[in-house]
């Protein structure tokens, strides 16, 4: 609520710094009538302690106050970078120009007389108030702000004394040393923003006392202002006091008001040193701040790409030990098929020579024989096709689903016949950027098992369609079976799976159908859509139907070279 | 070796006991008009076509059934060392093998078979494609083979 003025005047915080009773109370209310937060305190001194608290928004200070007057203490304000800033308004009785010129010379923004209507008072504020509503940025550090504390090392006590008095009166905190010693161990236990430093003293002379407070400050880092006072002209002993670290000098017999003006001086410029310091500093630490902060990251970085590697690389190992046991597999596969085919063969052969010869319960060997065979036969070819998915190459191309479908339901027509099915495809289904092979044997087992497990009830009726979905395609195979539970769901997907018992889901010999159901169809069709970056899924009602989605990503050349083949 | 007239010499190369002895009695027991001659690798294979130690005797064959996994010297290596080799590259050969592997079949056709077959399971398909070889023989084959 920084930014409002005039719209809620009641964020501004004023403090009003009176030692009359009367006046204060008046414009106390006057001013929270008008909507303000009103802190009220009755000396400078006061003031000076709440500054060290808390920051208000703006000063309304009395110029006669006990104690410090309101220009001294308005000085003080003006001197710190914390408080620089505030507005400050100075209420006066005297209004002779000389006084006026005085008070704005002690930085003071303005004064009211204090005869003046509180509507005039009003309209000051609000000036100012307007005035510096545009740096809105608040002191940086109000933490630790103190206000400044002067030390004086003198040997004579009636000089101190009233040098003290003078700088008190100037809103000064002031300490006070009789011989260089005391003043070295007053420096020990408190902070000093400045030291005067009378340069002829008994024992430690000021310019030793000089070198070695300004030793101690370069050490500690707080640089102090160090101000000698001399009271006879001595530009040899002048320059040394000035090697010997002191800042300035004055001469004791000059007008007090040169004091005052030298010290003001050197605080304003020791308190914008350490302002600059601090702001260095700040700099610094957010710098280093940054630069460990981009270290972090980049350790991150590099630990996330360590940990990616090692991850990309026993994927690798993975996908490579996969692949060469699905090589292995297909191989061992394949030759086991030659000894089976002769093992058929000559049972066969065996079987039509010499049937005269057998017996009965011979010639039921040799059909046991006979169907064991078959039966491993369609077991390795199935195992087959669905190695082969992995370890041939595919080959993508863009493809017309429906010359597809015509295929497979050509090969699956005795089947087709025998079960009174009926296959629906659109007339208009997108083109697919697959491997036709793969996507037959995909249909053609889909189709396959519409019609194998068909409801008892009803002809079997197997509705296709394909969707452009944006990124990928979805295939939809839908029937009128028997359905399958939905527990079901994940295990009809999974290798040599089958629900039913062995020869009761069908009457079709796997002869008639070119391909027996092996348990391995739907793991082929899994296996084909991840091939093609896309994903199989069964929804299903018992008794109703399934619906069979499969998809395929649009860039399955792509998809090839992240995901491999994973048994 | 007698050459009679309108007898497929065929030459059968495979290393397999069990599929040599199996088409000879089926020959036998089809009474097709084919003389069969059998050799079991590569080597041996190229022998016999160059009329080379032992078959000095062997005369040229009709067809070649080729096998293609075989010791010392396999059919891939006969089907390209017959195909350059000038006085043999015109001798029609047909791989037969267990091998359904697409690079096999591309390999063969570019190497210059004149057809690939795929041992078939059982005796059906067996009689089958032997009877279609030599109907392919006589009737396509020959004519082409005499001009």
């Amino acid at each position: 609520m920084s930014d409002a003025i005039s719209d809620s005047p009641q964020a501004i915080h004023v403090l009003l710094i009176e030692d009359s009773e009367t006046q204060a109370v008046r414009l106390t209310l006057e001013l929270e009538d008008e909507g303000f937060k009103v802190s009220r305190v009755s000396s400078a001194e006061q003031g000076r302690e709440f500054l060290q608290q808390e920051l208000p928004d703006l000063l309304i200070v009395d110029y006669f106050l006990p104690g410090i007057h309101g220009d001294a203490f308005c000085r003080q304000v003006r001197l710190r970078p914390e408080t620089r800033h505030l507005p400050l308004l100075i209420l006066t009785s005297e209004t002779s120009n000389l006084t006026q010129v005085h008070l704005l010379d002690s930085g003071a923004d303005d004064y009211v007389p204090k005869s003046a209507d509180f509507d005039v008072l009003l309209a000051r504020i609000q000036a100012q108030l307007r005035k510096r509503a545009t740096k809105s940025h608040a002191p940086v550090n109000h933490v630790g702000f103190e206000w400044p504390r002067l030390l004086a090392i003198d040997d004579s006590l009636t000089y101190l004394e009233y040098l003290a008095a003078e700088l008190e009166q100037e809103g000064y905190l002031v300490e006070t040393a009789s011989h260089g010693l005391e003043g070295l161990a007053k420096l020990e236990q408190q902070r000093f923003d400045c030291i005067l430093i009378d340069l002829v003293m008994p024992e430690l002379d000021g310019i030793e006392v000089c070198h070695r407070i300004s030793q101690r400050s370069q050490q500690a880092q707080q640089p102090i202002a160090l101000l000698m006072l001399t009271s006879q002209d001595n530009p040899e002993a002048l320059s040394r006091a000035l090697e010997a670290g002191a800042d300035d000098f004055v001469g004791k017999q000059n007008d007090v008001v040169i004091l005052k003006g030298r010290i003001r001086a050197l605080l304003r410029r020791k308190f914008s040193q350490d302002e600059n310091r601090r702001l260095m500093q700040e700099i610094i630490q957010t710098k280093e701040l940054e630069a460990k902060h981009a270290l972090e990251a980049k350790a991150e970085a590099e630990g996330r790409a360590a940990l990616a590697s090692q991850l990309e690389l026993a994927l690798g190992q993975l996908q490579k030990s996969s692949q060469e046991l699905e090589q292995l597999a297909y191989v061992s596969a394949h030759d086991l098929q030659e000894p089976l085919r002769q093992l058929i063969n000559y049972s066969q052969l065996l079987g039509q020579r010499y049937a005269e010869v057998l017996d009965q319960r011979g010639l039921r060997y040799l059909d046991f024989i006979g169907r064991n065979t078959d039966r491993m036969r369609h077991q390795i070819s199935a195992l087959l096709s669905y190695l082969s998915v992995s370890t041939e190459p595919p080959v993508f191309q863009e493809l017309d689903c429906r010359i597809l479908l015509s295929s497979v339901q050509e090969r699956l027509m005795p089947l087709l016949q025998e079960t009174q099915a009926e296959i629906y495809w659109s007339h208009v289904l997108p083109l697919l950027r697959a491997c036709p092979r793969q996507i037959e044997l995909l249909l053609w087992h889909l189709i396959h098992n519409a019609l194998t497990f068909s409801s008892p009830e009803r002809p079997p009726r197997v509705s296709i369609s394909l969707e452009d979905l944006g990124s990928e395609w979805r295939l939809c195979v839908q029937d009128n079976g028997r359905g399958i539970e939905s527990r079901f769901y994940e295990q009809i997907f999974a290798l040599f799976r089958h629900l039913e018992q062995r020869g009761a889901s069908s009457s079709i010999s796997p002869t008639q159908t070119g391909q027996s159901s092996s348990g391995m169809g739907l793991a082929i069709c899994r296996k084909i859509t991840e091939r093609h970056g896309g994903r199989l899924w069964v929804e299903s009602e018992a008794g109703i139907g399934s619906r069979f989605f499969a998809t395929f990503s649009k860039h399955p050349e792509q998809v090839m070279l992240q995901t491999s083949v994973l048994l | 070796m007698s050459e009679q007239a309108g007898m497929m010499n065929l030459l059968l190369v495979d290393d397999d006991e069990g599929d040599v002895f199996m088409m000879s009695e089926l020959l036998q027991e089809m009474q097709l008009p084919i003389e069969l001659h059998a050799v079991s690798n590569g080597l041996q294979a190229m022998a016999y076509l160059r009329q080379e130690a032992p078959y000095q005797q062997a005369s040229r064959p009709d067809m070649v059934l080729l096998d293609l996994n075989m010791p010392r010297m396999d059919g891939r290596q006969v089907l390209s060392e017959v195909r350059s080799d000038p006085s043999l590259c015109g001798l029609p050969i047909v791989v037969l093998t267990t091998s359904q592997a697409r690079p096999d079949i591309d390999t063969c056709y570019e190497t210059g078979c004149n057809a690939y077959l795929v041992k078939p399971f059982g005796i059906d398909g067996l009689t089958d494609m032997v009877k279609r070889l030599e109907q392919f023989w006589s009737l396509l084959a020959l004519p082409a083979h005499e001009t």
